[in-house]
């Protein structure tokens, strides 16, 4: 597994978090990606003479510090979320994240004119809508910040450590360089492969909270009926993002929210299945397998990118 | 066809999958997700081939949504023999 993969493994466990619907109660597995992604940045730290073993045990502190955090955000927006679906007057936040709302950039503050008078999906969808890697990009800058200038603040455990500046771990302190090395290991793998892609999909939860559109329900709370169409685990969990969900090396998950799903099932190409109790629906690249009355998807998968 | 050294090795490894399958050495989800993985590691680059590849696909897949690993060989029999057919056909262009 490489560290993109990570990502949607950290990134989904979060999702569930988010949701309230996650059985996961330690994301330690979920994060050991993200420390084989440290170890691989920290490689710079061999330079001035670190053996292989601190190495590892940087990265193994250092995914401790960044697990406590996600497992710390995630519990308060399962309790945001859980507010604000309560209270129809929810807004979506305005930039992706508002972890220091005090903190306000020219840009923020032309976005924020820019999005006068638009709904909070209505500006989730601006945001989001083909521009999925401008967005990606955008949470990893911002979270780097984020991450870079908090201290007990958003990230409580990361933060603090990166205050102290003295950058001991496992019980042996390092030099101004090594330590350097290491922090700018934390921030990155903290912001671009671990909290930020789970910050994009809070923002998911929390579009969902206001609007209703799940857009990846949880495979964990079994048979789902969105808009009619029952969805069997099976299919639940080859339609949740991209890695989250691994069978031996192969990538079970492959990334497809129920609205294409349902485009499919309406517009697809109809052709016969194995036996008159299912038919196939191709709509581009997306294949679903239904009953014939296409009210129970059973498998879900991509004929291709 | 023209595949690299890497992408024929997977190729063939498919055909694998589906002999270990029928002599009983894996079970049904190995062989299904065995083989999509194989095809995603190859990263074959070409979108008629990886269509009619879940074309032979597609009917195994049915059969292991509806019925998971107690699929048996004589329940796949046709299909494997289908994609296996197909898995060689590609390998002899090669």
């Amino acid at each position: 597994m490489d560290g993109l993969e990570g990502v949607g493994a950290v990134g989904g466990a979060v999702q569930e978090f988010a949701y309230g619907t996650s059985t996961v109660s330690d994301l330690s597995d979920l994060c050991r990606p993200v420390l084989h992604t440290i170890t691989t940045v920290s490689k710079a730290t061999e330079k001035v003479g670190l053996t292989a073993a601190k190495l590892a045990g940087y990265a193994l502190q250092a995914g401790k510090l960044i697990n406590s955090d996600i497992i710390t955000r995630s519990k308060r927006n399962v309790s945001e979320s859980t507010g604000q679906m309560q209270s129809k007057s929810m807004k979506i936040p305005n930039e992706i994240p508002q972890l220091n709302p005090g903190i306000k950039t020219q840009e923020m503050k032309e976005r924020e004119k820019r999005y006068e008078g638009l709904s909070g999906f209505e500006q989730w969808k601006a945001d989001f809508n083909g521009q999925q890697d401008a967005v990606d990009e955008r949470v990893h800058q911002q979270m780097v910040n984020e991450v870079e200038n908090s201290a007990g603040g958003s990230f409580p455990f990361i933060g603090s450590w990166l205050k102290a500046g003295k950058y001991k771990l496992m019980g042996s302190s390092y030099n101004s360089e090594a330590g350097k090395s290491l922090k700018h290991a934390v921030i990155e793998t903290a912001a671009a492969y671990g909290i930020g892609k789970a910050i994009e999909y809070t923002l998911l939860a929390s579009a969902y909270a206001n609007t209703g559109t799940n857009l990846w329900p949880a495979a964990s709370g079994g048979r789902t009926v969105i808009n009619e169409i029952e969805y069997t685990v099976h299919a639940l969990e080859r339609m949740q993002p991209v890695g989250t969900i691994m069978k031996g090396t192969t990538l079970f998950s492959r990334g497809i929210p129920p609205s294409v799903v349902e485009n499919a099932v309406k517009y697809g190409i109809v052709t016969p299945g194995n036996s008159t109790a299912e038919v196939v629906r191709t709509f581009e690249n997306v294949r679903v397998i239904t009953n014939p009355e296409g009210s129970r998807v059973i498998s879900v998968f991509k004929i291709g990118d | 066809m023209q595949f690299t050294e890497h992408q024929s090795r997977l190729w063939g490894g498919m055909i694998e999958f589906i002999e270990n399958f029928r002599k009983g050495q894996s079970c049904y989800s190995d062989l299904i997700y065995g083989l999509e993985g194989a095809l995603d590691s190859g990263d074959y680059q070409n979108k008629e081939l990886i269509k009619r590849w879940y074309e032979y696909w597609t009917p195994l897949e049915i059969l292991y949504a509806t019925k998971g690993d107690s699929v048996t060989i004589e329940d796949a029999m046709n299909y494997l023999y289908d994609m296996e057919s197909f898995l060689r056909s590609i390998l002899v262009e090669d």
